[in-house]
């Protein structure tokens, strides 16, 4: 007997994939927000509560180092909302998948869609990120540095990063909802160990935890680029960035070749 | 697109598939471990080895689907051919095997598709027609087209929370069939149903069918595609039986009856506490099922008989019929009008006996009728009739009873000479060839003429309906098919009342009819006609009423099958495949399409909610 399974055909276009993420996402949206009262002001209350606090405590406590308040303000939130963008994209596609599950053992949902879907959640987040971003600017009264549009470019490298994580973690999140239950118990994990709201320490156990754990670069870098400017490590972005781009090619072949195992094992027929 | 099937010339492949096989876990919980040992391991696994409670679900399956052909798989429910389909679009990872395409493939098949009710329905069409793999460049066209078929163009903007359920059924399998691709998998052929979506999306499918580039997975042979190169029996994930559509459908259709009775007689043996049989393999089944039709003859024989009758210079009796007005309708009366047809005029007449003073019938087809009660009185037909059924153990004619014997002597006293006779057995002799699968059912249709009855003079009862007055004709009994529960008598009263508010109902009560409720507020509205029993031209007044009503609503079988043949929109309702009702559906509904346009429908019972009723009345009186 033949071992293994060989499938040759035409794949969708990028185009095709895109298209049908951005419905996909549309259909997410119209199932969240046509069912809640305060609709869209979810997409800004969260991040925004969700960094509140840690900007007062920070401040209480001095995480912003040699920082003014106004500065370390600035420094936190824009490093939450990079690290939200990041979080936003291993989770929400996740989302996607949970309400999807139906469609995939109905349809022949391309499983690249979803992928995409979950990038379209990312994006329209961003938006909201980005305006908070520019009113903080504005409160704090600091101009960005020229390095600002660095920044932006290394914005979709951050979320690719969290797609890719998110990719991995879809099949199996499907098979076993532990892997779902324990994704955002992750998450205090990632934002803890990167100095994202607090000024990178230059020794001790959390300076080495800091250097070994690839966030670091991913959005401390670039988050210097929005609100300091260059500074001495940046080439390191670029090493995390082709890291991340190799990773993302061998998750999606894993992520293709894993949905549809996944799908078999649903409780749904 | 694939050239028309007429067209196709060079025929390359579109759909290739090399030993595919698929492994599934009995156990949901170790299926899960397994499913994610899988994904965690690189590579494929192959299925030399199964693990623990695994099974093949799809064993070496290999299939070629060229351009413009029609490849069908035949298999039981839970043969394995909606994993198949699953597997070849890429929603399942198969195990083991090869699958090529050559182009776009499309899956027909039903389910949501992501339907979420507060999409508006532009939005959903938009998605279904996205996951069905619609270009962009061709997207909104697709949509359009879905929105056509389903008749929605004027509810785009409306979301789907506000549509009735039924308006968007066909949504998912409109944008299936509305997308473009090079090869096509139709995991079920759509039918239609009463209502113009369905007509409109069976067409679509039918138009896809017959331009080829399709590979077909049914479980019955009903509804085939015109066009069908190569056919396949599926079974517990195994080929079992491969080759022409002529020779497999008859095969897989004896099979299916075999495998039926087999569950059956174990289920029976299960209740009664015996020990179990050795059971035939299912490729036992199919071997014996081949030789069979090898051997069957029965057809030819027939053929023979009649052909033998028509060279005689002798009067040629076609009956006497005693039997079921349906069998009548659907089967004897058809190749009665066969024989005819085929064989042509003879100098010597041909005479049509019969029952019930049912002369219309056989006008034009026969050159005589004699009724029965003509030859002996009423009393005595209904109690020798009830003797013969006792005699031979059937309401069927499978033989020459003594009443027939004693029939024809009168009738041949009456001709002056010996007749040749063309008993009905000819036909009951046929048909259970068929039912048992032994027969393709296409003998019948090949056999039969199907053709309108003239509109008959108008009925004398019932006596409370002014003359002329529009009323609409009914006929409710218990059976196998029909069974006398609490929802079907409120279904059954449901109907009544439904009918009665708008227009006078007659109830025609062949036995069996359980009364009209006092709590119908209509019930005033309702006449109830005795049945055949009650008088010896009862049928042919039955014939008259249903001649004349604007609609005809029952269970379906007996009296039911006459209401098509006077062009009546036809309402027949049925809940289980009792007996042969699943043959005689087949045969209805084969009828009533070659009958014309008319609007005839059989409904499943739980099918049938208040809304499809209602819309069909009003279709139906329209």
């Amino acid at each position: 007997m033949s071992r293994g399974f060989r499938r040759v055909g035409p794949r969708p276009s990028l185009h095709q994939v895109v298209r049908l993420g951005t419905l996909l996402c549309l259909r997410d949206f119209r199932y969240r927000y046509r069912q809640a009262f305060l609709k869209y002001v979810w997409a800004f209350a969260r991040p925004l509560l969700a960094v509140a606090p840690l900007i007062l405590v920070g401040n209480a406590f001095g995480l912003g180092g040699e920082m003014s308040a106004g500065e370390y303000a600035l420094f936190a939130l824009s490093g939450f909302l990079m690290w939200q963008l990041f979080w936003d994209a291993v989770i929400s596609p996740q989302w996607i998948g949970r309400r999807l599950r139906r469609t995939c053992v109905d349809g022949p949902l391309r499983p690249e869609s979803m992928v995409a879907a979950g990038a379209g959640l990312v994006v329209f987040n961003g938006i909201f990120y980005a305006a908070l971003f520019v009113v903080a600017h504005v409160l704090t009264r600091t101009l960005p540095p020229p390095t600002l549009p660095l920044g932006l470019l290394a914005l979709p490298v951050i979320v690719l990063g969290g797609l890719t994580v998110g990719a991995f973690f879809l099949p199996l999140t499907f098979v076993y909802l532990d892997f779902r239950f324990g994704l955002p118990l992750l998450s205090p994990l990632l934002l803890w160990t990167a100095p994202i709201i607090y000024a990178a320490p230059e020794r001790g156990v959390l300076a080495v935890v800091n250097r070994w754990n690839p966030l670091t670069y991913l959005i401390n870098i670039p988050r210097g680029w929005l609100v300091h400017g260059a500074g001495a490590d940046d080439g390191l972005f670029l090493v995390c960035a082709a890291i991340f781009a190799v990773l993302s090619v061998v998750t999606l072949r894993y992520y293709r070749r894993a949905l549809p195992l996944a799908v078999q094992s649903l409780p749904i027929r | 697109m694939g050239e028309p099937v007429a067209a196709t010339g060079a025929a390359l492949p579109v759909l290739e598939c090399r030993a595919l096989s698929k492994a599934f876990c009995r156990s949901f919980e170790r299926g899960r471990r397994y499913a994610l040992l899988d994904i965690l391991r690189p590579g494929g696994r192959g299925v030399d080895r199964l693990r623990r409670d695994e099974f093949l679900v799809v064993s070496r399956f290999s299939v070629t689907v060229r351009a413009g052909e029609n490849v069908l798989v035949l298999g039981l429910p839970g043969s394995g051919k909606t994993t198949l389909a699953k597997l070849l679009t890429g929603m399942l990872l198969a195990d083991a095997g090869d699958v090529r395409l050559h182009g776009r493939l499309g899956l027909v098949s039903g389910g949501k598709l992501g339907m979420v009710p507060f999409l508006t329905v532009w939005e959903f069409v938009q998605l279904a027609t996205g996951i069905h793999g619609a270009e962009p460049a061709e997207h909104d066209a697709c949509c359009e087209a879905v929105l056509d078929m389903t008749g929605l163009s004027d509810a785009r903007d409306t979301t789907i929370v506000d549509l009735e359920k039924e308006r968007v059924r066909y949504l998912t399998i409109a944008a299936a069939l509305a997308v473009p691709s090079d090869v096509r998998i139709f995991d079920g052929v759509p039918r239609a149903g009463a209502d113009l979506v369905s007509r409109r999306v069976a067409a679509r499918a039918t138009e896809l069918l017959d331009h080829g580039s399709n590979l077909v997975l049914v479980s019955t042979t009903a509804n085939l595609p015109r066009s069908v190169s190569h056919a396949v029996i599926l079974h517990a994930g195994e080929t079992l039986f491969e080759g022409g559509i002529e020779t497999v459908a008859p095969v897989f259709d004896h099979f299916a009856y075999r495998m039926q009775r087999l569950e059956q007689q174990k289920r029976d043996r299960l209740e009664r506490g015996a020990p179990p049989d050795p059971e035939p393999t299912a490729a036992e089944v199919i071997a014996r099922a081949v030789r069979s039709l090898e051997r069957s003859r029965a057809g030819t024989v027939v053929e023979e008989r009649v052909a033998q009758a028509w060279r005689s210079t002798q009067p040629i009796v076609v009956g006497p019929f005693l039997s079921d007005v349906g069998f009548e309708l659907l089967y004897w009366r058809p190749f009665v009008a066969w024989m005819r047809a085929h064989h042509g005029e003879r100098t010597a007449p041909v005479v049509a006996v019969s029952r019930g003073r049912v002369e219309d019938w056989y006008a034009g087809r026969a050159d005589d009728y004699v009724d029965v009660c003509d030859l002996v009185d009423f009393e005595g037909f209904l109690t020798r009739n009830r003797q013969r059924i006792r005699a031979t153990g059937s309401w069927k004619q499978k033989v020459v009873a003594d009443f027939d014997r004693e029939l024809i002597d009168l009738l041949a006293a009456r001709l002056g000479g010996e007749p040749e006779v063309l008993h009905p057995s000819l036909i009951f002799r046929v048909c259970s060839r068929v039912w048992n699968a032994t027969m393709p059912h296409e003998w019948l249709a090949e056999h039969g003429v199907y053709e309108r009855f003239p509109a008959p003079p108008a009925p004398v009862t019932p006596v409370t309906l002014a003359a002329g007055a529009p009323y609409v004709a009914a006929s409710f009994w218990f059976s196998t098919c029909f069974t006398d529960t609490r929802p079907h008598r409120h279904l059954m009263h449901q109907v009544l009342g439904e009918l009665s508010r708008r227009l006078p109902v007659v109830v025609i009560d062949i036995g069996g009819f359980p009364g009209v409720p006092e709590s119908l507020e209509t019930a005033g509205n309702i006449d109830i006609v005795p049945g055949p029993d009650h008088d010896a031209g009862q049928i042919r007044e039955h014939s008259r009423i249903i001649a004349g009503a604007r609609a005809y609503v029952g269970t379906f079988g007996n009296i039911s099958q006459l209401a098509p043949f006077y062009g009546v929109p036809t309402l027949n309702v049925f809940d289980e495949d009792g007996g042969l009702s699943a043959h005689h559906r087949r045969t209805a509904a084969s009828a009533a399409e070659r009958l014309g346009d008319g609007l005839v429908d059989i409904v499943r019972t739980p099918e049938l909610t208040p809304a499809r009723l209602g819309a069909w009345i009003e279709q139906a009186l329209s």
